[in-house]
C-alpha cells in the first residue's frame, strides 16, 4: 500500500500532496438496564487525498483501493484545489515543516484487547451493569465497551513516509439514582492508548463499577451548595477540562486566525507564573490522545502554549505554522480517512509544580475542593461553565460535607490569573473522551491539583 | 431489482445460511461534494465517493451487527459470520424483532433531478455567496468555520421478512460558525444551519446574513443583574430543549427504561395549551421527510403533544414489540449501528402573536438568543449561560448581555409558556441528521438569572 501511495505523489502536479491510507477496526458494546443499546463491530478502510495547488487546498478519498480508483481520487482533489484558488482572495503561501516522521510507529500495547473474545468483553459489561442495579438506592445503570484498532499509511511530497499502529481502549460505567426528581449519577470512566493491562491496570472493572455506585450513593445524602465566588482545588480532571476546553480551542491556530480572543498575545502575560500549559503527543505512553505523528506527517513535540504564565504557542498544522511563524509540532489531525487533517489538540494539560496536593486544601479556610467534570461549555472568549460530579467544602483547611449540583464559571484567562498553587502530582484523566470540531478526534488531558478561583454555581434545592 | 436491493437479497440469505433466524441489511451508497469555510475563507474542496453495509441479525432472540464501507463479496461475507458469532455472545431478549413490512407509499419527493449534474464548483458558488453574504452584511464577522455539503444518496432496505425498499435522496446542507471581532472586543461565537432536498429552495444569503447580524448585535455587552422573570427563546436557542431533551423524553426506549419524566403521561396536560409539537415525515420543505425508516417502516405523522396533552412516543419496532404495539417509524441512525429511535421532521405549531409583540409586552426580561449549557434530559434541569442575548426593558431590547447565567426546568417551563411567535425557522438538528426541526420563537415565565 504504502508504494501505491507513493506512487501518486511521484504523480501528482501539486506543490504538495499527501496520501493517507487509514482502516479502523472498531467494537463497541452498550448495555443499560439489562438491555443492549448497541452492539457493533465496524471496519472502515481507505485513502483520503489532499493535494496543495495554486495557492488552495483539494482533498478526495475513496474506500476503493486499485490503482485506478486512487488515480482518480487523486484528480478530483487537483481539480477541488484548482476551482477553490480561483474563489480563494488570500492564496496560501506556503507550508511549515515540522519534524518529519519516517518509518513505524506503534504504539505500547500491553495484552492487546484483540487477545480477548467478543463473550469476555459481552460478559464484562454484562455483568458489571448487572451488579451496579442491584446495589441499594441505584436505580439503574450503564456499562459501555469501545475499542478502535488503527493502521495507518502516511506519505506526503515533504518526504513523510511512516506507518501508524495503534490502540485506544474506553471503559465506562454510570450509576443513577433519583432524589425528589433530582436524578445523581456516579460515574467512572477511563480511556487509554493501548492494551486491556493498561485500562485496567489501576482499578478492575469491576471496582470501577462499584465506585461509580459508591458515588451516586453519597452523592444522594449531598447538600447543595450556596452560589458565589470561592477558592477552590481542582483536580487532574477538572483542570483537563479546563485546559483543553476553555483554553485549549482559543489557541487552536484556525481560531486565532479567526479571532480568538488570544490573537496578537504572544508574549504576554497570561496567567499566573506558576502555569505552564502543555500540549503533546506524545505525553505518556498510554494517554488516550497519543498520537507520535499527525496526518501531515510531523512528528509530535512538546508544545508549551504557556510557559510560566507567559502565551508562548498556538497550535498549528503546517499550513497556519506558516502564516504564525511557528512550527508544526503534530496538531494536524483527521478522525477517519475521508476527513482531511485539521488543527486538533491531543493531550493538553499543565505541568506540576512543587506543592504537595494537601497542603494546597489545608491553606483555605472556606472554599470547595472539586473532583470530577460533568460536562460542560466555553466560547471564543474563553467563557466557560462546567459541572462538577463531586464538590467537598473546605473550612479551616479541611475537607468536609459532600455537595452536589455544583457548576463553575468564569473566563478561563481569569480561573489561570488567579492560580496561586500547583501542586505536584500529575494525572492525565480525559482519556474516555471525545472531541467534536467538525470531525471527532480522541484527545486526552489533565495535570496535577491547582488552587484557583471561580465562579461556583449551585441549584437550589427543589429544582 | 436494482444493484443494491440484489446485495441485500444476497446478504440476506448468506445470513439465514449462516446460522442466523432472521436477517435485515441497510445499504447506503453516497456521493459527497463540499466546500469548507476556515478563518473567514475559502479553504478546501472535497469530494467523497462512500459505500457501507451494515448487517442486523438475530440468532434465536439475540442480536449481532457488523458494518463495513465496501460493496466487495469479500470484505461483506466475514462480516455476516462476525455478527453471527456477536449475536451469540449477546443477552437474549424475547423482544428483538425484524420487523414484517407495512405498506410504504414512495410519494416523498426528496430527489431533486437537478442534482444529478451538480458538483463541487457548485458547491464552491453557494460556499463562497454564503461567506460573502456575511462579510456584505458586517464587515465585523469572522466565519471561523463553515460548509456546504452536496451528496446524492441511495439508501436501500432489504430483510427476512419481507422488506425491500429503496429511496434516493439529494441533499444540500450547510452551517456557519462565526463571531463579531470588534478591535479588542470578541463577541460569543454563534451557529447557523439549513438543509433542503432541493437546489431551488437552498437560501444560503439568508444564513449568511443571519450569522452576521446575530454575532455583530451582541457586541458591546454587559452584566445583566439577578432576576427572576420572564424570558424570550428564539428557535435556535430552543434546539437543545425541544431536540436534546424534548424529543429524547418522548422516545419509548428511555421511557420505557424509567428515563423520560413522561412516563404514564399520555393522555395528561404535560404543557400550556398553546403548546402543539407534532411529527411529520410529509411536512413541506421538511428535512426530515422520507418515505421509510431505517428499518424499512413508513413514518406516519403523528401528534406527539396537542393543546398541551401527551398524545405519543417515538417507537422503533424494538419498544413497540415490547408494548405490542405497530413502530411508529421511527427507527434512525445510519448503516454502522444498530437503528435507533428519533424524529423525523419534529415541528412546533405557530402561535398568534409576531415576535416583536412577544417582546413589547414584557416589563423586564431577557431575550435568549443562543443557549450554552447543561439539560439533564431525565429531570429536565437547565442551567448554563445567556449566549448573544439582549435585556428587555418595557417592551424594547435594550442591550446585549454577558456572562449571564440561566436556571430553570425544561417540563416546567412547558407548563409556564406565555406566548408562541406566528414566525418559525426550520434547521437541521445537526450535520449530517436527517432530523429536522421547525421552531417559533416561545416565551416562558418564571425563569431565574444571575450575572454575579
Amino acid at each position: 500500500m504504502k508504494d501505491r501511495l507513493s506512487r501518486l505523489i511521484e504523480k501528482s502536479g501539486g506543490d504538495y500532496v499527501e496520501a493517507r491510507y487509514h482502516k479502523r477496526d472498531e467494537k463497541l458494546i452498550d448495555i443499560s438496564k439489562g438491555e443492549v443499546e448497541d452492539v457493533h463491530s465496524k471496519l472502515l478502510a481507505g485513502v483520503g487525498i489532499r493535494v496543495l495547488k495554486e495557492g488552495a487546498w483539494g482533498f478526495s478519498s475513496t474506500s476503493k483501493l486499485n490503482d485506478k480508483a486512487l488515480d482518480k481520487t487523486l484528480k478530483k482533489a487537483e481539480k477541488s484545489a484548482e476551482m477553490c484558488a480561483q474563489a480563494k482572495k488570500e492564496k496560501i503561501e506556503g507550508l511549515r515543516e515540522g519534524k518529519i516522521a519516517e518509518g513505524r510507529y506503534e504504539a505500547e500495547v500491553n495484552d492487546s484487547a484483540k487477545n480477548h473474545s467478543m463473550e469476555e468483553k459481552m460478559k464484562m459489561v454484562r455483568e458489571n451493569e448487572e451488579r451496579i442495579r442491584k446495589e441499594d438506592k441505584i436505580s439503574s445503570g450503564r456499562c459501555r465497551w469501545h475499542e478502535m484498532h488503527d493502521d495507518k499509511f502516511i506519505v506526503n511530497s515533504y518526504g513523510s513516509e511512516a506507518e501508524l499502529s495503534d490502540e485506544k481502549l474506553v471503559y465506562y460505567v454510570q450509576a443513577f439514582s433519583l432524589d425528589n426528581g433530582e436524578r445523581i449519577q456516579g460515574r467512572e470512566a477511563k480511556g487509554v492508548t493501548g492494551g486491556w493491562k493498561d485500562i485496567f491496570d489501576e482499578e478492575s472493572p469491576e471496582e470501577m463499577a462499584m465506585g461509580a455506585v459508591k458515588d451516586a450513593q453519597e452523592l444522594l445524602k449531598a447538600d447543595h451548595p450556596e452560589g458565589g465566588r470561592a477558592t477552590v482545588v481542582l483536580n487532574p480532571e477538572l483542570v483537563a477540562l479546563l485546559s483543553h476546553e476553555a483554553i485549549g480551542h482559543t489557541v487552536e491556530a484556525d481560531w486565532v486566525l479567526s479571532g480568538s480572543i488570544v490573537k496578537g498575545k504572544i508574549g504576554e502575560k497570561v496567567a499566573s507564573e506558576m502555569v505552564t500549559l502543555v500540549d503533546d503527543g506524545t505525553a505518556t505512553p498510554h494517554a488516550g490522545g497519543w498520537v507520535p505523528i499527525d496526518d501531515e506527517g510531523s512528528e509530535a513535540e512538546r508544545t508549551e502554549i504557556i510557559k510560566d504564565g507567559v502565551l508562548k504557542n498556538y497550535l498549528c498544522d503546517r499550513e497556519t505554522a506558516n502564516i504564525l511563524n511557528m512550527k508544526p509540532m503534530g496538531n494536524s489531525r483527521a478522525f477517519e480517512y475521508s476527513d482531511q487533517p485539521i488543527v486538533r489538540m491531543t493531550n493538553t494539560f499543565i505541568d506540576p509544580g512543587d506543592r504537595k496536593p494537601e497542603e494546597l486544601v489545608e491553606e483555605i479556610d472556606d472554599g470547595f475542593y472539586l473532583e470530577g467534570a460533568e460536562g460542560g461549555q466555553a466560547d471564543a472568549n474563553a467563557e466557560f461553565m462546567f459541572g462538577v460530579q463531586k464538590a467537598y467544602r473546605i473550612e479551616n483547611g479541611e475537607k468536609t460535607d459532600l455537595l452536589r449540583g455544583v457548576s463553575i464559571s468564569g473566563s478561563a484567562f481569569d480561573v489561570l490569573k488567579s492560580v496561586d498553587a500547583v501542586a505536584d502530582d500529575f494525572k492525565l484523566d480525559m482519556g474516555a473522551g471525545y472531541c467534536g470540531k467538525t470531525q471527532m478526534a480522541k484527545v486526552d488531558g489533565g495535570g496535577p491539583h491547582i488552587r484557583c478561583k471561580t465562579m461556583i454555581g449551585g441549584k437550589q434545592e427543589g429544582k | 431489482m436494482s444493484e443494491l436491493l440484489a446485495l441485500g437479497d444476497t446478504l440476506v440469505k448468506r445470513a439465514k445460511e449462516n446460522g442466523a433466524e432472521e436477517a435485515e441489511v441497510y445499504i447506503v451508497s453516497k456521493e459527497k461534494d463540499d466546500v469548507n469555510i476556515e478563518k473567514n475563507q475559502i479553504q478546501i474542496g472535497k469530494s467523497m465517493e462512500k459505500e457501507e453495509v451494515g448487517i442486523r441479525l438475530l440468532v434465536g432472540d439475540r442480536i449481532g451487527f457488523a458494518s463495513v464501507n465496501s460493496f466487495e463479496k469479500d470484505d461483506i461475507l466475514p462480516k455476516v459470520k462476525e455478527a453471527i458469532s456477536i449475536a451469540k455472545t449477546s443477552v437474549e431478549n424475547e423482544n428483538n424483532i425484524i420487523p414484517e413490512p407495512n405498506k410504504i407509499e414512495n410519494k416523498n419527493k426528496v430527489f431533486d433531478p437537478k442534482s444529478e449534474n451538480f458538483d463541487t464548483e457548485d458547491s464552491l458558488g453557494y460556499a463562497k455567496r454564503m461567506l460573502e453574504s456575511a462579510k456584505d452584511y458586517d464587515s465585523r464577522i469572522q466565519i471561523s468555520t463553515g460548509v456546504f455539503i452536496a451528496d446524492v444518496k441511495d439508501r436501500a432496505i432489504v430483510n427476512s421478512k419481507g422488506i425491500q425498499a429503496q429511496e434516493k435522496s439529494s441533499n444540500f446542507t450547510y452551517y456557519a460558525v462565526g463571531m463579531a471581532v470588534d478591535g479588542k472586543e470578541v463577541s460569543s461565537f454563534d451557529f447557523k444551519m439549513d438543509g433542503t432536498h432541493y437546489i431551488d429552495e437552498i437560501n444560503v444569503e439568508n444564513l449568511g446574513r443571519s450569522i452576521a447580524e446575530s454575532t455583530v448585535n451582541s457586541l458591546g455587552a454587559k452584566k445583566a443583574e439577578n432576576f427572576e422573570g420572564p424570558a424570550i427563546f428564539t428557535p435556535y436557542s430552543l434546539m437543545g430543549i425541544f431536540h436534546f431533551a424534548l424529543s429524547q423524553s418522548l422516545q419509548a426506549n428511555r421511557v420505557q427504561k424509567g428515563m423520560s419524566k413522561f412516563k404514564g403521561k399520555i393522555g395528561e396536560q404535560v404543557a400550556d395549551s398553546r403548546l402543539t409539537v407534532r411529527d411529520d415525515s410529509k411536512m413541506e420543505g421538511g428535512f426530515g421527510c422520507r418515505s421509510f425508516d431505517r428499518e424499512g417502516l413508513p413514518t406516519p405523522p403523528i401528534n406527539m403533544i396537542k393543546e398541551g396533552n401527551l398524545k405519543n412516543f417515538y417507537h422503533n419496532s424494538y419498544t413497540a414489540n415490547k408494548e405490542g404495539k405497530e413502530s411508529t417509524g421511527h427507527a434512525s441512525g445510519g448503516p454502522d449501528q444498530p437503528p435507533k429511535i428519533g424524529p423525523s421532521n419534529l415541528v412546533v405549531t405557530t402561535g398568534k402573536k409576531s415576535r416583536n409583540e412577544l417582546v413589547e409586552e414584557i416589563d423586564k426580561g431577557i431575550l435568549v438568543n443562543r443557549f450554552s449549557g447543561n439539560i439533564d434530559p431525565v429531570t429536565g434541569d437547565l442551567s448554563g449561560a445567556v449566549k448573544g442575548g439582549h435585556m428587555i426593558e418595557n417592551g424594547e431590547k435594550k442591550f446585549p448581555v454577558k456572562e449571564t447565567m440561566i436556571s430553570g426546568n425544561i417540563f416546567e417551563m412547558l407548563t409556564n409558556i406565555t406566548g408562541i411567535s406566528k414566525e418559525r425557522t426550520s434547521f437541521p438538528t445537526l450535520m449530517g441528521s436527517q432530523s429536522y426541526l421547525f421552531l417559533p420563537f416561545m416565551r416562558f415565565q418564571g425563569l431565574s438569572f444571575t450575572s454575579d
